[in-house]
């Protein structure tokens, strides 16, 4: 389910409070800080592409990137769940192969 | 192998430059008699963007950008978005490249693949947790 692109990076930036790691524009690169043990999370976002749906392919790629499935990651874009249902999430299970 | 069922027609991909490849190393899985200068088309695909997968790998001894040299060959995946650019995801490390052609796409993607390693490595600095990561991007990249 493709998801807003603003919307999008306000939960990355707000939300899972991704601290942007300064590269080659337009990339966008995030670190998001997760407590140990869990590794942290690097993921890159299309936010140059502003207007255009984040798609498919690419919300799939930043979840796996995350450790967490397609569903959850839409769901912490668009929907209820927030940086705490993703910790939470990852002590639980980590899909990273790690 | 290619992930879609394709019948045996083959088209040229409209405005690919298949020296942009050579250049890149893109090596295809596929056995075709056509290589890497056609891509596999059935005549009615893809009807629908999410219908196109084509599986390949990106050879050894590829040049990186930052200095940075692939060791391993790396297999990655070419889907077509909906708006008909084409993305590259790589199947060990989940990065991706954006373009409005393959070879864009692949030189997005190596881009990111090459930040990815240098941000993984200059976080290792204040923290070990990355280690692992690390050990396995080393597998397939060095300096």
């Amino acid at each position: 389910m493709p998801v807003d692109m603003n919307k999008a990076k306000k939960a990355v930036e707000g939300k899972l409070r991704g601290r942007r790691v300064p590269k080659k524009d337009p990339h966008y690169w995030y670190q998001i800080e997760v407590p140990e043990p869990i590794t942290p999370i690097e993921i890159k976002c299309p936010f140059n592409h502003a207007h255009h749906d984040m798609s498919d392919n690419i919300i799939k790629s930043i979840a796996r990137s995350m450790g967490i499935t397609t569903r959850f990651l839409v769901d912490i874009f668009t929907c209820h769940k927030n940086y705490c249902d993703l910790i939470t999430q990852l002590e639980k299970e980590d899909r990273r192969d790690l | 192998m290619l992930a879609t069922t394709f019948n045996s027609r083959y088209y040229p991909l409209e405005g690919f430059d298949s020296s942009n490849v050579v250049r890149s190393r893109w090596i295809p899985k596929t056995a075709t008699t056509e290589g890497f200068r056609s891509i596999p088309v059935q005549s009615d695909l893809p009807r629908s963007y999410n219908s196109f997968v084509l599986q390949a790998i990106i050879g050894k001894d590829t040049h990186l950008s930052e200095g940075l040299l692939l060791q391993k060959q790396l297999p990655i995946n070419i889907k077509l978005e909906p708006n008909g650019d084409y993305f590259v995801e790589d199947e060990i490390f989940s990065i991706y490249g954006i373009g409005e052609n393959i070879s864009e796409a692949l030189e997005d993607f190596t881009v990111s693949l090459s930040e990815y390693f240098t941000i993984v490595e200059e976080s290792l600095q204040n923290d070990q947790r990355n280690l692992r990561k690390f050990e396995k991007l080393t597998e397939y990249i060095n300096r």
